[in-house]
């Protein structure tokens, strides 16, 4: 059914561009996109700029991801500290996280690194309000039966909250791919030498929107790798739950 | 043996009550006390008469109260369980895991626990059910898991607060009888909190008659049995069972006149 609609929205489309020149200008067709597809596969390296954009947005998203889930659960365990950093984290979660990419040039340059580092600020934020989230709103009841049974407060971590929040962890893995990849990207998009931005850039500047698409297939062919390995990674919730909270002595 | 370690539980004028928005709002008033070890005390009342805010004191939920209350500590160190109104099994365990929970925590999962829990499943028809999410299992099951929970990690001290309150009434009797016997035989002192008469009069040694508003302690009833006492069903038949049941019932009928 999917697959009918795409090829329906591509014939009209198709349609649409052979018989109106603005509309071409404009959209271009969907086989001028694929010969620009072929063209800078062939002639300008495509695949270095797909791995390029691919890598700057998958490193800042571990590094961002891991450290802000680690930084919002660890908030759990101290009441005071969250209540002292939760207006930082409001506001700072809530600037524009671009607004500072000027400033990330100035201190990381135009390399790999700054987008990097776009890629991390734009996640980080994220995973730390959804693990802290996910940390708080684990029922009391359960805490307060693992207490009469004597558990501190490292066993309540391990057996409730951190096994209780994992649905919103998994919720800001899938959310923050499509942050990673924006980040990566608008990093480019401000100053680069390479990737799918600069082509993209680039393109758009000489008016040639086919070109420009093409270069856009690589970025959502990227969202849909980070988010296939997404998919499998949340269809594993039970076996990771199992892995971190139960000993091995209670499993089959 | 002093007469201090003869009891588990001592409780002496122990009272709370909340702000209202005019006066204070007495739940409890003067409960005075005290549960033998190994015994199974009953409380019976009328819903909102205080009996699981009580519990919630025992368990050191409720911190703001008057009076006091005093458990064995040597007792109170060696286990205490709690079974709560709904089975309260964590999601994402299986009903073996909820079931193992407070053996972990006091890391003593050995062979001889292990095979504690089997006799439990067994003992409870449990079996084939282990592996099963709690989500996967009737309510009645639920419960009957959260029962073994309890009685697996071998507690000194029992706190049940109405658990078999949602389950129909034939699975009920069945779940009164397996639970009493296995907590006798564990030499377990219980606090039993419920408002059913008859479940009272089964499962306790004594049976403690709470008064709605302000909850207080009317009279505490010797409820042994001469025949039956091993049997939810078969008690019916004890000549007193009938005679208990009355006095009960007059008792809790006065407190709502």
């Amino acid at each position: 059914m999917q697959v009918l609609l795409i090829v329906l929205v591509g014939v009209l489309w198709e349609i649409l561009a052979s018989q109106f020149n603005q509309f071409k200008f404009l959209l271009g067709s969907p086989s001028s996109v694929g010969q620009e597809l072929v063209a800078l596969i062939i002639n300008e390296n495509f695949f270095y700029h797909f791995f390029l954009t691919g890598s700057e947005a998958l490193v800042g998203f571990l590094i961002g991801t891991s450290l802000g889930t680690t930084c919002g659960l660890l908030l759990w365990y101290s009441e005071f500290t969250s209540k002292v950093m939760k207006p930082f984290i409001i506001v700072m979660g809530s600037i524009p996280v671009f607004a500072f990419a000027p400033l990330l040039v100035v201190w990381f340059g135009i390399g790999f690194w700054m987008k990097v580092v776009l890629a991390f600020l734009s996640t980080f934020f994220i995973a730390l309000t959804n693990a802290h989230k996910g940390a708080t709103l684990v029922s009391n009841q359960f805490l307060d039966l693992l207490e009469i049974y004597g558990a501190d407060k490292r066993s309540k971590f391990f057996k409730v909250v951190l096994p209780g929040s994992i649905e919103w962890v998994l919720n800001s893995l899938r959310l923050n791919i499509g942050f990673a990849l924006l980040g990566a990207f608008i990093g480019e998009f401000i100053s680069s030498e390479n990737g799918l931005g600069r082509l993209i850039l680039r393109a758009t500047g000489l008016y040639n929107v086919p070109k420009a698409l093409a270069a856009a297939i690589g970025i959502i062919l990227l969202a849909f790798i980070f988010d296939f390995i997404a998919g499998k990674i949340e269809s594993k919730r039970h076996s990771i739950i199992q892995l971190i909270s139960v000993p091995k002595a209670l499993k089959n | 043996m002093s007469m201090k370690n003869e009891y588990d539980i001592t409780i002496a004028g122990l009272s709370k009550s909340y702000k209202g928005r005019n006066e204070d709002i007495v739940v409890l008033n003067e409960l005075n006390f005290q549960v033998k070890r190994g015994e199974f005390f009953c409380i019976v009342g009328p819903s909102g008469c205080g009996k699981s805010t009580l519990l919630k004191i025992l368990v050191n939920k409720i911190k703001d109260y008057q009076g006091t209350y005093h458990i064995n500590e040597e007792r109170r160190s060696s286990g205490i369980a709690y079974i709560p109104q709904e089975s309260l099994l964590i999601p994402w365990r299986t009903l073996y895991q909820n079931m193992a929970l407070g053996l972990e925590i006091k890391k003593s999962i050995t062979p001889s626990t292990k095979g504690l829990i089997s006799d439990l499943i067994s003992s409870f028809k449990l079996n084939g059910l282990q592996d099963k999410l709690p989500n996967q299992v009737s309510g009645g099951e639920a419960q009957r898991a959260s029962v073994i929970r309890a009685l697996a990690s071998s507690p000194r001290i029992l706190l049940c607060d109405e658990p078999f309150s949602s389950i129909d009434f034939v699975t009920r009797l069945d779940l009164n009888t397996k639970f009493k016997n296995k907590a006798k035989v564990q030499g377990v002192t219980t606090i039993f909190v419920t408002h059913n008469i008859e479940e009272a009069i089964f499962l306790g040694d004594r049976v403690a008659v709470m008064s709605k508003k302000p909850g207080e302690i009317v009279d505490i009833i010797d409820s042994s049995l001469s025949e039956g006492a091993e049997d939810a069903v078969k008690c019916r038949q004890a000549p007193e069972f009938n005679k208990l049941f009355s006095k009960i019932w007059e008792i809790l009928e006065n407190g709502f006149h």
